[in-house]
């Protein structure tokens, strides 16, 4: 038996043959943890005021662009260009957030992944000893229309829709210093080797199954991934004070969470306790999603507004803005709500960078994605489809130095399944998708390529 | 005429003692001689005597679930398009998805592994569907949080539990501690629980398992630990039925293990055997005449009463009789050995009527014997001093009971705490047995209050002026009450209520057709129900139902029509239709468009 986490990282020095999940989950404690936080947005972004351009893009200076938050951390960032979004046919609101983080084509217009998203494909896979596997939230998108984190085939994860809302689940009954491990590491890869072969069995069967014979199914999957987080548990470790780490508590005043002209506070609450939660190590993945792809929502924030004129098709609001022409002044407005989410998102990596960790900060430690289900819509019969083409990701922190940062990389057209099987990479995860995939639950589709996109790794 | 499928009933065996399955309530492993037919004389042998099993008679649960009694407006409503069946339409009649019985699960360890359940209470009780009774309808099965919970203690318990013969079996001459060895053990037994051979898939998972434990154990405990994960794995919780290749119009053909674990599921409540497997395997599983030559098989073997027994408890509601509570003021003599004998009574006598005797509906409903131990004897009154001892043995009735609907288990179930209720009576047998469809009362409507005074007899106070929309449905109902009010709540036959004697006389008026048949007393009453055309299509209503695991819906109409029919055509031989049933297109073949 071990009684502490210490005793177990004194075994793994001697124990070779331990998976790389438990090799990471009882790394020796100088070894950075791995941490990853996916920021997803769905309305795409004005290239022309994305990027710089010559010169200012060699030496990336982001001066006077929608990324110009970014300019604090930006040795420690890699923005892909030129990157395609692989989506399904079909309504592409539906098809692109269904394809975007489960990496394979939809099928039609439904809420229906067919596999996993990639945030919860690493849960699954590397069992990390922390109180909660996986935290997902959503920013004023109060239906959770067109979910882009997909726990198993068609079935959306569980989103949670207020940060007040988030807070509690993460820090009231959390208590620093978490008692630690106590179960042998073998049994408790044993114990992991059989679960797996449940949720596997189970994900493979439901694959084939449609409506009540696959609810079923996907009730007795909850069932068994509530015993992954138990198992967890058994090996919670000990928080580490230095980071700094404090329980938070939530305002006495809270904003209506669903209410989108506070987006940006309410934005940076959620920021705000992934950071704490980070620090705390409540949670290590951590997948925010921001609005829906068809937002058509009017709404007032510091410095850009929009009303809910429509254009012809129908789209108004925030939904008219991704779809502006280039050149207009809709496409003007639609630049600075996409700079609203990038200073959204460096406000995050400024709270990360701040933290001490190591040699380096969170943020070195940490893997920071913003993602998108589109890219550059105006290249799209002039904006009236959302478009594939220049799709909007950007990676923040180098994951222990996994990934260099501080370029711009020419992605030739590449899928952005690429980016994700950096990701695969970076956590030590087979990048080969399983060979019955695509539509039968798994991550991943054989007709894509996850090869680490060139240019991102250090 | 579908030529129909003639199941021949067993031969008596010696052994009749009989052992009541702690889970499942049932009677297994008895016979009975009753092949001079139903009206046998009192002839107590000692080869024909069963005694209860040393578990007890009563302890079973499978039924006692929380069925409700026929008051749960679950029939079909009238005006339907289903004929002689109250048909509606419903959603998803080709469930790909089966969760197995406990029964099955238990009996898949005991086959694989030599392992016996201890405590059947280690899983819930399966949940009953309140339309059709039955608990193991598709629809309402699947793994809970108690259950996913049980069946963990259950694959730990039978990892422990499985014999070392089993976990050896496949390593005679090798390297035990090999993974080869590991891979042959999960080949074989993953075809035997999960009735495919295993996929790549499922080796790696398993060997992993096998793997990671051998790290820490010894070679067998490491196969316990593959044993522990198999049990759990979905693949052997449910049966599948995706059928084979593409369908062919919208219907879908069984793959013939699919076929097979469906039959053993139907026949026996059980995993299929070496036999139907083989047969499966052999391409032997696919024809009509090939499916209804295992369906006898299965039929003679002991397994299938166990299971037609969990039919009957279902059908009858027989799993609330030990719950039904009466007042002990009133009736001191109605103890729980008495409710549980009374539950023993009708199972032996179905079960005799179906598998030794001509099987026949009329048979059950009509007949003229029984079989009663000593305290059942005297609590009825009927063969006092000639049945002696714990055992049970056919007994000639008197003319006033006829059949299963004269047996306290039926009596006392719907006879009220205090007093019976012809309502209540009436309501559970046109639901129940009748598949009549009524509809609640009409709002604002109050029961009826017990009244004192110049009224005296139950049919008084229930004859009494009532608001004639009352009527449409009482009219129905009533008469079948009425019928039984020779017999008290407790099941006790009677010729006074409340100081007055009793009219037991009525009017049996189908709901389909508006038929009458008058009897003048309880005796005329069960033949009058044992002729009723709405019994014999109800029953293949509820066995069409029971052995396909779903309800029946407009889709069914041709199926169960020519159900009735060869049903009609064969006296009514409850065999007959259950192996019509099992090599029915409706057995093997599923509607690919669900």
């Amino acid at each position: 038996m071990f009684n502490s986490r210490r005793d177990m990282l004194r075994l793994l020095a001697a124990a070779p043959f331990l998976a790389p999940a438990f090799r990471e989950v009882l790394a020796a404690p100088t070894d950075p943890i791995k941490r990853l936080v996916i920021f997803f947005l769905h309305t795409g972004m004005a290239s022309e005021y994305w990027f710089p351009a010559g010169a200012a893009k060699a030496a990336m200076d982001l001066t006077g662009t929608t990324m110009e938050s970014l300019t604090p951390f930006k040795s420690k960032v890699s923005v892909m260009q030129d990157l395609t979004v692989t989506m399904g046919m079909g309504d592409g609101h539906q098809t692109a957030p269904n394809a975007a983080l489960a990496a394979q084509l939809s099928e039609g217009n439904a809420v229906q992944a067919r596999g996993v998203s990639i945030d919860q494909h690493i849960v699954n896979k590397l069992m990390f000893p922390t109180p909660r596997r996986n935290v997902t939230m959503a920013l004023c998108n109060p239906g959770g229309t067109q979910p882009v984190f997909f726990k198993a085939k068609g079935s959306p994860a569980n989103l949670i829709h207020s940060p007040y809302e988030a807070i509690n689940e993460l820090f009231a009954s959390f208590v620093p210093g978490a008692p630690s491990a106590t179960t042998p590491v073998n049994d408790l890869l044993l114990q992991k080797s059989m679960l797996d072969a449940l949720t596997g069995d189970l994900t493979r069967m439901s694959g084939k199954l449609v409506g009540s014979d696959r609810g079923k199914l996907d009730a007795h999957l909850s069932l068994v991934r509530s015993s992954e987080l138990a198992l967890g548990d058994g090996m919670k470790p000990s928080v580490e004070a230095s980071l700094g780490c404090s329980k938070l508590e939530n305002p006495a005043a809270p904003l209506d969470p669903n209410d989108i002209n506070a987006l940006i506070p309410l934005g940076r609450t959620y920021m705000d306790l992934t950071a704490m939660g980070l620090i705390c190590d409540v949670s290590r993945v951590y997948g925010l999603e921001v609005t829906q792809s068809n937002p058509n929502m009017s709404f007032t924030w510091p410095g850009v507004g929009v009303d809910n004129t429509p254009v012809p098709d129908g789209a108004q609001g925030l939904h008219r803005l991704a779809h502006a022409s280039a050149g207009t002044e809709d496409r003007v407005l639609f630049s600075k709500v996409t700079k609203t989410y990038c200073e959204l998102y460096a406000y995050l990596l400024a709270k990360l960078d701040a933290v001490k960790d190591g040699a380096g900060t969170l943020l070195d430690n940490s893997v920071v994605m913003m993602a998108n289900a589109y890219g550059d819509n105006a290249q799209r019969h002039e904006g009236k489809d959302h478009s594939w083409e220049n799709a909007q990701y950007v990676i923040a922190g180098s994951g222990g130095g996994f990934y260099k940062g501080g370029r711009i990389i020419d992605c030739g057209g590449r899928s952005h399944t690429q980016v994700l099987g950096s990701l695969l990479e970076y956590f030590g995860i087979d990048r080969s998708p399983a060979a019955s995939a695509p539509g039968d639950g798994e991550f991943g589709d054989p007709g894509y390529s996850y090869e680490t996109l060139p240019g991102l790794k250090a | 005429m579908i030529p129909s499928i003639q199941l021949p009933s067993s031969a008596p065996r010696a052994s009749l003692k009989f052992k009541l399955l702690c889970c499942a309530g049932l009677v297994a492993g008895c016979t009975t001689s009753i092949s001079d037919g139903m009206s046998g004389d009192l002839k107590p042998t000692a080869a024909e005597t069963r005694s209860p099993g040393t578990d007890g008679a009563t302890s079973g649960t499978k039924g006692s679930g929380g069925a409700t009694s026929g008051t749960g407006g679950s029939t079909p409503s009238t005006g339907s398009g289903g004929g002689a069946f109250n048909l509606t339409l419903q959603a998803n009649l080709s469930p790909r998805l089966r969760m197995k019985s406990n029964n099955e699960v238990f009996q898949s360890l005991k086959s694989a592994f030599g392992y016996e359940v201890k405590d059947v209470a280690i899983l819930p009780v399966e949940t009953i569907d309140p339309p059709s009774g039955f608990s193991n309808m598709s629809s309402q099965l699947q793994v809970g949080e108690s259950c996913y919970l049980g069946l963990q203690k259950l694959a730990r318990l039978a990892r422990d539990g499985a014999s070392t013969e089993s976990l050896l079996r496949f390593c005679v001459g090798a390297n035990q501690a090999d993974v080869p060895c590991a891979t042959e053990f999960i080949a074989k037994y993953g075809k035997q629980l999960f009735l495919r051979a295993p996929d790549a898939f499922d080796t790696a998972s398993l060997l992993n398992v096998y793997t990671e434990s051998r790290k820490i154990n010894v070679h067998l405990t490491a196969l316990r630990d593959v044993v522990e994960t198999m049990i759990q794995m979905p693949s052997f919780i449910y049966r599948t039925e995706f059928g084979v290749s593409q369908p062919v119009n919208g219907v879908l053909k069984l793959a013939p293990l699919e076929t097979a674990s469906a039959l053993a599921s139907y026949f026996w409540d059980g995993p299929p055997d070496a036999d139907l497997i083989a047969a499966a395997d052999s391409g032997s599983l696919v024809d009509r005449t090939q499916i209804a030559a295992q369906a006898i098989r299965l039929f003679k073997d002991p397994r299938a009463r166990t299971a037609f027994g969990g039919f009957l408890d279902h059908w009858l509601e027989l799993g609330r009789l030990a719950s039904t509570h009466k007042d002990a003021s009133l009736y001191p003599e109605y103890t729980p050995e008495i409710a549980a004998a009374m539950r023993t009574e009708t199972q032996f006598y179905a079960e005799a009527v179906v598998f030794s005797g001509d099987s026949s509906l009329k048979s059950l409903f009509g007949g003229s014997t029984t079989y009663l131990n000593e305290s059942l004897s005297n609590f009825y009154k009927i063969g006092v001093g000639k049945v002696t001892g714990p055992s049970f043995i056919p007994v000639s009735l008197p003319p006033e009971r006829r059949g299963i609907l004269s047996q306290g288990s039926v009596l006392a179930l719907t006879g009220g705490e205090v007093s019976t209720s012809p309502i209540v009576r009436g309501l559970f047998l046109r639901r129940r047995l009748l598949c009549g469809a009524l509809p609640p009362p009409p709002v604002g409507v109050q029961a009826m209050a017990e009244v004192d005074g110049p009224l005296k007899t139950k049919r008084e106070v229930f004859n009494q002026d009532r608001l004639p929309a009352c009527q449409g449905c009482h009219g129905l109902i009533n008469p079948l009450g009425f019928g039984l009010e020779n017999f008290d709540s407790v099941g006790r036959y009677r010729t006074i209520d409340r100081g007055a004697p009793i009219d037991a006389s009525g009017v049996l008026t189908s709901q389909r057709t508006g038929e009458t048949a008058a009897f003048a007393s309880s005796s005329t009453f069960f033949s009058a129900v044992a002729e009723s055309s709405e019994l014999t299509s109800c029953f293949v209503f509820r066995m069409y139902q029971f052995a396909l695991g779903r309800p029946a819906g407009l889709e069914d109409k041709a199926s169960l029509d020519a159900l009735a029919r060869t049903f009609s055509a064969t006296n009514y031989s409850i065999s007959g239709l259950m192996g019509e049933i099992a090599a029915s297109d409706a057995f093997t073949t599923r509607n690919a468009s669900n």
